[in-house]
Order: structure tokens, then sequence, then C-alpha cells
């Protein structure tokens, strides 16, 4: 945990801004444009899914707010979709949100030792999901511990906005849209996911095993066992990627 | 009344509820839990699994406007789009616009 360890040794020798204040303007500024486009992008994608597996408008933006996780959102509607149980849908989205987990505990580091009250930290861990994750650790280990917090919220709170406001763009556009731009807001999420996690899996083969696995179990399995395939896949690719990997580590 | 609301508390429950506490534990174990240890390298691995194979169903049997793609083009374009982004030693945007450019033109030739 290199990242952690860093902050451990303070800030890189950064001064910190003058204010709370100056700190989340700053936040605001450097707002991460690129990676902001692409999840807008398949936030949109899911805006549009909604309407067309016939939620409502309001149910689409709550799903965005109260979640934040599209893999999450999207699991939860295509279990519904298919048929699955309310339990089984939980249990779907909740292990689509163990690797919540692990980011937040490499992320959450860095959001302490500011001069914000503590409590700030709960709303502020609802923001942790790929995109946020991914260039917090990037910008975060720069800045003096008191400008962290603010600076991530300076980022996260139009982040969040935004993808709120593009789930109700995406919902009402579809439909509107030539059919090919509506396909290509679909194949935005899995093309931007699977990305996202090849990035992130860059130093674990583990991980990368485990991408590999459930690419290749989940379509057998969703026609073998609908309703139970996300999970299945999870487990069963997962856990024979881990024991690969630890099997190999052995020898 | 429970028929407009039931949505919403199915994604309160299901979504949530099975979600948030996963940030929370987060912030909760950051300070002492070993990241490296074997427990974590498992849940990391499941978690990836499931988030993996959700791709693939959406890449293989999608819903909506992207069912109208033939099946063909859609892997083409994925595979090409992962391909565009190691290639390029990890762009994002590159792999992600490839991936889109390959399906517009995959779809557009074969009609």
């Amino acid at each position: 945990m290199a990242e952690a360890d860093r902050f451990e040794d303070g800030s890189d020798g950064a001064v910190p801004a003058g204010s709370t204040r100056t700190a989340f303007v700053r936040g605001l500024r450097e707002f991460p444009v690129v990676p902001a486009i692409i999840l807008l992008s398949a936030v949109m994608g899911f805006g549009a899914l909604a309407r067309d597996l016939g939620l409502d408008l309001g149910v689409a933006v709550f799903s965005t707010a109260a979640i934040f996780a599209l893999p999450g959102q999207v699991a939860l509607l295509t279990e519904q979709l298919h048929g699955a149980s309310l339990v089984a849908t939980a249990l779907a989205v909740a292990l689509t949100a163990t690797r919540l987990l692990p980011m937040a505990v490499v992320l959450a580091p860095y959001l302490r030792g500011s001069r914000l009250p503590r409590w700030m930290l709960v709303p502020a861990i609802h923001f942790c999901a790929v995109t946020l994750w991914v260039t917090g650790m990037r910008r975060l280990p720069e800045l003096a511990p008191a400008d962290r917090l603010p600076y991530f919220l300076g980022s996260a709170l139009p982040l969040y906005g935004l993808a709120l406001l593009t789930t109700a763009i995406g919902f009402l556009i579809a439909g509107e849209v030539p059919v090919l731009i509506a396909a290509a807001l679909f194949f935005l999420t899995p093309i931007y996911f699977v990305l996202s996690m090849i990035q992130s899996a860059m130093r674990s083969p583990v991980d990368r095993l485990a991408i590999v696995f459930g690419l290749g179990l989940g379509p057998v399995l969703a026609r073998l066992t609908p309703g139970l395939d996300l999970l299945l896949a999870g487990l069963v690719g997962g856990t024979a990627a881990y024991l690969i990997g630890r099997w190999r580590r052995v020898r | 009344m429970s028929e407009t609301l039931w949505p919403y508390i199915v994604i309160l429950l299901a979504g949530t509820l099975m979600t948030e506490p996963w940030r929370w534990a987060g912030l909760v174990l950051s300070r002492n839990l070993d990241v490296e240890g074997e427990v974590f390298k498992l849940a990391r691995a499941i978690s990836t699994a499931i988030v993996a194979a959700l791709v693939a169903r959406l890449v293989v049997l999608p819903t909506g406007a992207l069912a109208d793609i033939d099946i063909w083009v859609r892997i083409a374009a994925f595979l090409g789009g992962i391909a565009a982004y190691l290639v390029s030693g990890g762009r994002l945007l590159l792999g992600v616009a490839t991936g889109v450019a390959l399906l517009l033109s995959g779809a557009s030739l074969l009609g």
C-alpha cells in the first residue's frame, strides 16, 4: 500500500492552501474533465436503459443519487428485469459493491486530516466510485492533508450533480435519438467498466484473471442459471482466479 | 401508492443498503486493515469477476438498442477497445473511443 505509506510520511512537502474554501475551489477548478465525460456518457446510457426497461424518470435519477455506483445500478435493473427475486438482486448488488470496500479503505486515509468536521467523511465516502477513486488516488497525495477533503468535495459535488442531470437527460433522449447513437450510449457502460477494471488490476495478476473468468462465465451462466448468474460468476470465477494466483505464488 | 413507491423501496433495500455499508466499512477499517491480506485478495477477485460478468452480459445479451447490432460486431468492438487501451499504454479515452468507433462502423457496414 505505497499510497498510504506516502500519506503517513506527510504530504510530500505540499504547502496547505490558505483555507478550506481555497482548497474546495481548487478541486472545482481542477475538475477531472475527461474521466467525467466518459462516466457521464455511461450514466446517460443508464438513464436511457432505465427508460427502455420501463422505469419512471424519478426512479432512474433516484437510483443514481442513492447508489452512485453504476455496476450496482445496472445489476439491480437487469436482475429485476431478468426475473430475479429481491434477495437475489440484493445479493448481486452487494457483491458488485464489495469492490467498494477495498477502494474506500485505500481512499479514506486521504480524506482525513482536514479542518472539516469528522462526520463529513460519511457523505464524502458516498462518492467513492470508480471515477473519483481513480482521480482522487492520483491527485490527493500531492496535496497537504488539510486540503484533501475540501479538494475532493470540490470535484465530487459537481460530478454528483452532473450525474443526476445526465441520468435525466439520458432518460429523456432515449427514443428520441437515432438507434445507432442509443446503441453507442449503451455500449459505453461495458467498455468503460472493463477498461477501468483493467486499469485498477494493473498490478494484480489475480484481478486480471478474475476479469477474464468473469467475462467468460457471465454470458454462459446467464443462459444456464438466469437470476443467479452474476453471483455464481463472481464466486466461481473470483475464487478460481484467487486460488490460481495463490498456487502460482506458492510454487 | 405502493405501486409508485415500490421501485424506490427496491432501490433503497437492494441498492443503497447493499452498497453504502461497504463504503462505511472501508471508512471504519481504513486505519488498521491489511489490504494486502488474503481475505481481501479473495474479496477483490470475487467482486472483479462479478463486474466482469456483468460487463460481458451487457455486451453479449444486451437489452434495448444495442441488441439490434450483430453480436460479432459488439464483441469485436469490445475486444478492439480493450486492445486499443492496452496498445496505447492505458489511455482510457482512446480505448473507449476506439470501441465506440468500431461498433458504429461495424453496424453501418453490416446494416
